[in-house]
This record gives C-alpha cells, sequence and structure tokens, in this order.
C-alpha cells in the first residue's frame, strides 16, 4: 500500500518538475498575460566563444526564467504571497509598491520622493524656470499659448493612507521641489495649473478621491477636472471658444479601468478585490465651442489621462504628446514613434499649434519638457533671427 | 547553474531524471558524468578540462599506489606527488591573487614596485573537489578503499552534480562501493524529492528572505548603525548562511538518492550546540570528518601530548578558515574557532565551567554570532567596526535617516526569521529523523503523506517565489 503512496507523491513530483516545459513548449494551459513592462529578452545563439566566456548561460538563464511556462502562475502565486504577508512587492528593478491603509497602494519612487527635501540648487530652479518663461514668451510673440500643468504626487495629496513604517517623523519640515518652484513660477509670469494646491483645496471640500485605490496617477475623475481648466485657459488666452467639457457628477463601482488600476494591476496577482472597491468615473457634460484646438503636449505619465479624457470626448482637432520628449503619439493618426531629434523641425512643431502644453509631475521637477526647453528656444530664437 | 534557478528545476534535472531513469543500468554513471561536466561546463566552462585533466593523473596516480610491487616509500612519493598537484591547484586558483596582494602590499611599504600579476579567475567547487581527489588518493594509500575501477567511476566520483560546487565533502570510502552498484527504489527517490524540496525551501524561502535583511544592514555605513540594527544584521546573517548551506546540502542528499546514492549528513542543528566543539560535530560535518580524517588525526590529533593537540586544534583551524577564503577575514574566523575550542578543551580537563544547557547554548550561539560577522564583512577593520556597534563600543556617527530602521525588515522576512529560529533551536520530533534516515517503510501512511505533501507544497511555493527575482516590471516604459 505505501508502495503506492511513493509512486502517488514521486509522480506528482514529476508532473509538477515537467508541467512548466511541457506547457512552454504545447502551450497546453490558459495564462492570463501579466501587467507591467517588461525588457525584451532574445533567445541566446549557441556558439562556441559565447559558451566558454559563459556569455550563452547567462543570457539562456535570463530568456528561460522570462519564457518558462507557467510563469505567470508563478508569480502570481508568489506575489501574493508577498504582498499579503509584507504589504510590498519584492525587491528588484522595477516598480516597487507599497500597500498603504484602506488597500490604498503608493508607488515606492514617489513616497521616496514624498520623505526627502527637494535637494536641487536654488540657481538651476531659477535657470529651469527662466527657460520655461523665455519658451513661453517666445510662444506667445507667435500667438501660441504655453500652459504648464503642475501633477501632483498621490503620496503628497493621500499622504495620510501612506504606511506608517514608510513615513518619516522629520518630514514635514523638509521643503520639497514643488514647495521651492511655486513662488519662482509666480515671479516669473508661468501660466500653470496648479494641481497640487487644486486637489489639497478640493479634497478639503469635500470632493470624492482624486486618484484610485489602485492606480499612481490621477483618476479620471480627478483628471477630467483638469481638462476642464486646461480647455477654459487655452480658450481664454488664445480668444477662441473651444470645445469643452463639464464635470457634472461622478459614478462608483468596483470596475477599474485603464490607468485606474496601473499599481494594482502591477502586483500581479490573484486577487485585487479589495483594491478595485469605490472607483470613481466622471459623468461629463460637453461644452460646445466655435472649434477644437490644435494641441502638443510634452509630459510624463500623468499626461495620458488627460489625453484619453481629451480623446474620448472628442476635444481636439490633432494633438501629439511627446512622451519624456522621446516617444511621440499621435491622434487622430494613432501612431506611436520614437522622435528622432535631429529631424525634429521644432519651429513648426509649436508654432503650428494653438497651444503647447506642459505637464510634469511635481517628482521630475524641474525638469520641465524633458529636455524640450533649451532646443525649443534655440529653435524659435534662431528662425526669429533669419526672418528679420 | 545553481540548484535554485529555473534553469535547474524545470530543464536540467527534469531531463537528466528522464535520461537516467530511461537508460540502462550499465549506462547510468554514464549518463550521470555526462550530466556532471554539462551542470560543471555551465558555470565554469573553461576549468571543466582542469577538472577531467587532474582527475586522470588521480586515477592513474591511485593505481599506482595500488600497486603490490611498490615499496612503502615510492607510494609514500607516489601520494606525495598526487597531493602537491592537487594542493597546488588549489592554492594556484584560489590564493596566488591573494599572496600576490600581500606581497605587493610589503613591497608597496618598502617602496618598491608592484609584481605585475593577471588576477587568477577561481573555479567554482575547486575547493570541494579538491578534498574528493585528496581523500581518494589517502584512502587508496591506506587501503580503506580499493582504486577506482575505472577512469569514469573515477571522475563521475569526483564530478558528479549534487555535491561538485558545495559539497557535502565525500570520502571515497564512503562512495566507493555505491559508485559501482547502488540500490534504485521508489522510496529512495521518494526520500530524496522530500530532501530536495525541503532544502530548496530552506535556500530560497529562508535564506533569501534574510539574505536581504542582511545584506541590507551590511551595506549601511557602519558608523550610522544603532545597536539593534547591528544584532538585527548579524542575527539575519547568521540563519541566512545556516539554512543556505544546510539547503544546499539537502538538495545535493536529496538529488542524491534520487539517483541511487547516500551522501553522509553535513548539518544536525548545529545552532543547539553548547560549545564549540559541539558545534563542529554539527555543522559542514563533512568538512569536520575530512578535516579530522586527513590532518588532525595524521598530524598527531591528542595522542601526543596537550601542547601538540592544541597545536594541531590551531592549524587545524586556521586552515579550515582560509579553506573558507582567501582572505584575512577568513583567517580570523579560523583562528576564532581555535581560540574557542581551545577553551572548551582547556574546561572539559579541568571539569570546572559547566553552564546550564540552555544558558551554554546561548552563549556558543552569541559567541557563534559574533564569528559570522568576521565571515561576512568585507575585511577585518569593517568586521571590527561592525562587532564594536553591536556592543556600543564606538560611538554612534551620522545616524540613518528617520525611519530608516524600520523599513530594514518586512513582516514576511520577519516570519521566516522567526521561523528560522524556530526550526533551529526547537528539539527536532524523533519521527522528523526518517528525513535524515530516509527509512519511510517505517513509516505510518499519515506521515508519508503528509510528507510528501508538504515537501510539494513547499517545492510550489519556492519555485514561485523564484520566479519573481527574474521579474522586475515597470508601471510603463519610459522610453
Amino acid at each position: 500500500m505505501k508502495v503506492n503512496y511513493y509512486h502517488l507523491l514521486v509522480a506528482l513530483f514529476f508532473i509538477l518538475l515537467f508541467l512548466p516545459l511541457v506547457d512552454q513548449v504545447t502551450g497546453l494551459l490558459p495564462e492570463k498575460e501579466l501587467a507591467g513592462v517588461e525588457a525584451e529578452v532574445q533567445k541566446p545563439k549557441l556558439i562556441v566563444t559565447g559558451w566558454f566566456e559563459k556569455d550563452f548561460q547567462q543570457q539562456f538563464e535570463t530568456w528561460f526564467s522570462a519564457h518558462v511556462g507557467l510563469r505567470s502562475w508563478m508569480i502570481r502565486t508568489a506575489n501574493q504571497i508577498n504582498f499579503t504577508l509584507s504589504g510590498e512587492t519584492p525587491s528588484g528593478s522595477g516598480t516597487k509598491v507599497y500597500l498603504g491603509k484602506d488597500n490604498y497602494l503608493f508607488e515606492k519612487a514617489y513616497v521616496t520622493a514624498y520623505n526627502e527635501p527637494g535637494q536641487k540648487e536654488q540657481n538651476l530652479l531659477r535657470d529651469f524656470t527662466w527657460r520655461l518663461f523665455r519658451l513661453q514668451e517666445l510662444l506667445e510673440e507667435h500667438g501660441v499659448v504655453l500652459l504648464l500643468v503642475l501633477a501632483p504626487s498621490k503620496a503628497e495629496i493621500y499622504s495620510e493612507y501612506l504606511p506608517e513604517h514608510v513615513k518619516t517623523p522629520a518630514r514635514d519640515q523638509r521643503l520639497s521641489h514643488y514647495q521651492r518652484m511655486a513662488p519662482l513660477l509666480d515671479e516669473f509670469g508661468i501660466h500653470y495649473i496648479d494641481v497640487h494646491k487644486l486637489f489639497l483645496q478640493w479634497k478639503e471640500q469635500g470632493a470624492p478621491p482624486l486618484f484610485s485605490r489602485g492606480g499612481t496617477h490621477w483618476n479620471y475623475y480627478g483628471a477630467g477636472r483638469i481638462v476642464q481648466l486646461m480647455l477654459a485657459d487655452i480658450s481664454e488666452r488664445v480668444g477662441k471658444k473651444f470645445d469643452n467639457i463639464e464635470v457634472t457628477s461622478y459614478t462608483t463601482d468596483a470596475k477599474p479601468f485603464g490607468t485606474d488600476n496601473d499599481l494594482g494591476g502591477l502586483l500581479n496577482q490573484w486577487s485585487t478585490n479589495k483594491i478595485n472597491q469605490g472607483q470613481i468615473h466622471p459623468v461629463f457634460q460637453r461644452l460646445p465651442g466655435e472649434k477644437r484646438p490644435n494641441l502638443l503636449m510634452i509630459g510624463d505619465s500623468f499626461a495620458f489621462t488627460l489625453m484619453y479624457v481629451l480623446e474620448t470626448q472628442n476635444l481636439f482637432e490633432r494633438c501629439d504628446l511627446m512622451y519624456y520628449f522621446k516617444r511621440r503619439f499621435s491622434w487622430p493618426a494613432g501612431t506611436d514613434n520614437p522622435i528622432d531629434h535631429s529631424k525634429l523641425d521644432l519651429r513648426q512643431e509649436l508654432l503650428s499649434r494653438d497651444a503647447v502644453i506642459i505637464e510634469i509631475n511635481e517628482y521630475w521637477l524641474p525638469e520641465y519638457g524633458f529636455g524640450l526647453l533649451r532646443p525649443a528656444i534655440l529653435a524659435l530664437q534662431a528662425s526669429d533671427r533669419k526672418n528679420k | 547553474m545553481v540548484f535554485s534557478s529555473q534553469t535547474f528545476i524545470f530543464l536540467f534535472l527534469p531531463g537528466v531524471l528522464a535520461i537516467y531513469g530511461m537508460a540502462p543500468v550499465r549506462w547510468r554513471n554514464l549518463v550521470l558524468f555526462v550530466a556532471s561536466c554539462l551542470f560543471y561546463s555551465w558555470g565554469a566552462p573553461k576549468f571543466l578540462f582542469v577538472l577531467l585533466v587532474s582527475s586522470a593523473v588521480d586515477y592513474m596516480l591511485g593505481h599506482r599506489i595500488n600497486a603490490q610491487c611498490r615499496s612503502a616509500s615510492n607510494k609514500r612519493k607516489l601520494l606525495a606527488l598526487g597531493i602537491v598537484l592537487n594542493v597546488g591547484l588549489l592554492l594556484y586558483f584560489k590564493y596566488a591573487n591573494f599572496f600576490v596582494e600581500q606581497v605587493n602590499s610589503s613591497l608597496a611599504i618598502m617602496g618598491s614596485a608592484p609584481i605585475k600579476w593577471t588576477s587568477v579567475v577561481l573555479p567554482i567547487g575547486i575547493s570541494f573537489f579538491t578534498f574528493q581527489k585528496i581523500s581518494y588518493l589517502i584512502d587508496v594509500y591506506r587501503g580503506t578503499a580499493s582504486p577506482a575501477p575505472s577512469y569514469l567511476s573515477y571522475a563521475l566520483y569526483v564530478a558528479m552534480f549534487p555535491q561538485l560546487i558545495a559539497g557535502p565533502i565525500i570520502r571515497y570510502h564512503d562512495v566507493a562501493r555505491q559508485l559501482v552498484s547502488r540500490i534504485h527504489s521508489m522510496e529512495k527517490m521518494y526520500s530524496g524529492i522530500c530532501r530536495f524540496c525541503l532544502g530548496l525551501g530552506k535556500k530560497v524561502l529562508i535564506a533569501n528572505s534574510l539574505g536581504e535583511v542582511a545584506d541590507t544592514i551590511f551595506a549601511l555605513p557602519h558608523s550610522g548603525i544603532p545597536i539593534e540594527v547591528a544584532w538585527l544584521g548579524a542575527l539575519c546573517y547568521s540563519f541566512q548562511i545556516y539554512y543556505d548551506f544546510s539547503g544546499y546540502s539537502d538538495m545535493a542528499i536529496g538529488l542524491g538518492r534520487m539517483f541511487g546514492f547516500e551522501f553522509l549528513e553535513n548539518f544536525n542543528q548545529p545552532y543547539r550546540a553548547k560549545n564549540f566543539t559541539e558545534f563542529w560535530q554539527r555543522w559542514h560535518i563533512s568538512l569536520s570528518n575530512w578535516m579530522r580524517e586527513y590532518l588532525y588525526i595524521p598530524l598527531g590529533g591528542n595522542q601526543k601530548g596537550a601542547i601538540r593537540m592544541f597545536v594541531n586544534l590551531w592549524i587545524v583551524f586556521l586552515l579550515s578558515g582560509f579553506w573558507h577564503g582567501a582572505s584575512w577575514n577568513f583567517i580570523a574566523w579560523g583562528a576564532f574557532h581555535g581560540f574557542f575550542l581551545t577553551l572548551d578543551k582547556i574546561s572539559s580537563h579541568w571539569k570546572r565551567m559547566t553552564l546550564p544547557p540552555p544558558l551554554a547554548m546561548s552563549v556558543t550561539f552569541i559567541l557563534l554570532m559574533l564569528s559570522w560577522v568576521l565571515f561576512r564583512s568585507e575585511n577585518l577593520s569593517d568586521a571590527w567596526y561592525f562587532i564594536q556597534r553591536m556592543f556600543m563600543l564606538s560611538s554612534l556617527g551620522t545616524a540613518l535617516p528617520e525611519g530608516a530602521a524600520g523599513t530594514i525588515i518586512n513582516a514576511l522576512q520577519l516570519t521566516m526569521l522567526l521561523a528560522g529560529i524556530c526550526f533551529s533551536f526547537m528539539p527536532i520530533p524523533s519521527s522528523w529523523a526518517v528525513l535524515t534516515t530516509g527509512q519511510w517503510r517505517t513509516q505510518s501512511n499519515a506521515n508519508i503523506i503528509g510528507m510528501g505533501a508538504t515537501s510539494l507544497v513547499v517545492l510550489v511555493v519556492a519555485v514561485s517565489m523564484l520566479s519573481t527575482s527574474t521579474f522586475n516590471p515597470f508601471i510603463y516604459f519610459r522610453f
């Protein structure tokens, strides 16, 4: 009888051992794709020198780990255990997530920034602000509006939900880059929407959550209200009445989409039900205008939520998003390409628009435009001199 | 390739087990040998040649030593030649960089130009297989074992992948017969699987978790480490090294059983030791056995008077420290153990200093923690600084950022630390001894099913945990 038990357990062991390989070859078992962006790993070619230098072995192990069958099953199991017990994702080179109070998730990078003072030198901050001002001035000379949108960090707006152990006690005495830069923006007369300040005000006035539990970015409700302000500001300064929206109300459900649950998704667990609760989705009312604007936005990942509202509400004639000034997403063409700076006609790019929007999260301050400012100023100044 | 890698668990191991199981009995050693060569060359492709050629030399020397016609003096010379060749390889590959570094430091003090030297790469497992090769030559010389019947048999003894990289160090006479003929049974396979899975769990779940904490603490600027953090670092490292090493030994023993071998145990709850002598009867037992049989006893052991015994002990422990690594840390670590072993001998001689067992165990463990600081630190001055912080002997410099200490260990790591402490110190129930003996037929069905199920659950959790080490996704691509 015992022999049968040995057989059974040995057989189960062999099944566990062989299953990933069988699944890798046959794709027998269904695997739900893992959320998050990973570096692509190429299958190495076996060559003699590669073998003796151990390059092949290292590359093969990396490739095999990234392609082994049932990988998503294993990762979800490990993440579920890790997160349930420690409230953190495993340490690694990717995006690390903390579980805060009431199932609020926070991205570690923003929590670190929340705790630390803004350490950049004041001269540097002034220099960036001056460049921003200069670009605003040059664009205005050509009738193009520049609008800066300062996106807030979830850790700053909802710090009460941060897990206690990640908070630095002396944190309140520090001055962040945002706190140091806002007065400079006022001093230089930059046109900007201070979403950090607005969100804190709205929150105090009893607004619904402006970040979802499982998201690192502002939710669609928060982004919708910002889009409304952006278009109103641009309309006023351009002197044309552009189509706009008004966020009239919101719905609450447990159905996150898009950026609502980007951190929750990144956990890659079997269940994120608790995190999905209480999703706020905006209800829009269209405010028709004379036309729709032609926009250029330069920004970070917070810009995607704005773009989603702009696109789904049909609020632009044409719009390009230069993501970190490295990739271009174009609407309505629907294209996505890397930016070749050597071939980029910045003057044409900037001056063909009704408005240029620079969106930046406070985490990235003072890198306004992510490298756009200097070449843009040079391009506009050079062509202006030529024209004179 | 390490046992705790997906390539090993999901590709190499199933492949080798399948081919081995299907191969006729007379070909099984060949299958295992080829697999071992592949395993070794995966991690050290350039050194496979060194391993195989030096093994061929040992094999020939073994047969010549054993030849009846040779005189005792000739046999001794051949043995000496074999030992010199093997120790020479070890000295060159493992210690040449260290020696040249010391000479260059001395030359620098004297204002002379340093010796030009290209660093030698250390072949993995050389410390372990060198000792096995020496064991073979001595066993044949002493007549405790016959020379290997074939080169394949001997090369398999040296290169067998389950124990090639991190032991246990197997004495030739312990496996000589198994290399020729061994029993394969379902009970043995089952026993090997349980042992392998539990070893993998020790390594991946406990050692790796505690390793993250220890690495974080030892990487902090030592002057800023608060006392409690310093002790936490030493504690985590003490359990990390135990579960890492004993887990690896468990995996090796388990794999050996899957292929029909029985290797001797390497660990026996070492932190339950009440003194250093007992510790070395429980920690890395195969090394202790080797040192006693091939070094301490030939030096005279305790048979030539007390002073000679102490000298022998110190020789063994300084060499043992140096065997662990080519740096002053390891020599100091060996000296630390040598010192407390000497004290053990003195106190047992006088029979005056006997502490109650729990107190003796605690004192021994605290001293062992200090010795692990020597082992873990980058250099002696780092180790000294760390130990000073543990006892507040140096003033606290720039303190860690506020709140930093709270993030050093998370709930999962704390759970693993507590589990590690429990499994290290609690008396093992007698029914668990079957994990060591492998005599499962004496157990009830419930025990067999329970242990099998536990092992498989540990396997699933451990391989799942392994998968996350290669999955570090970003929320969005940046560019």
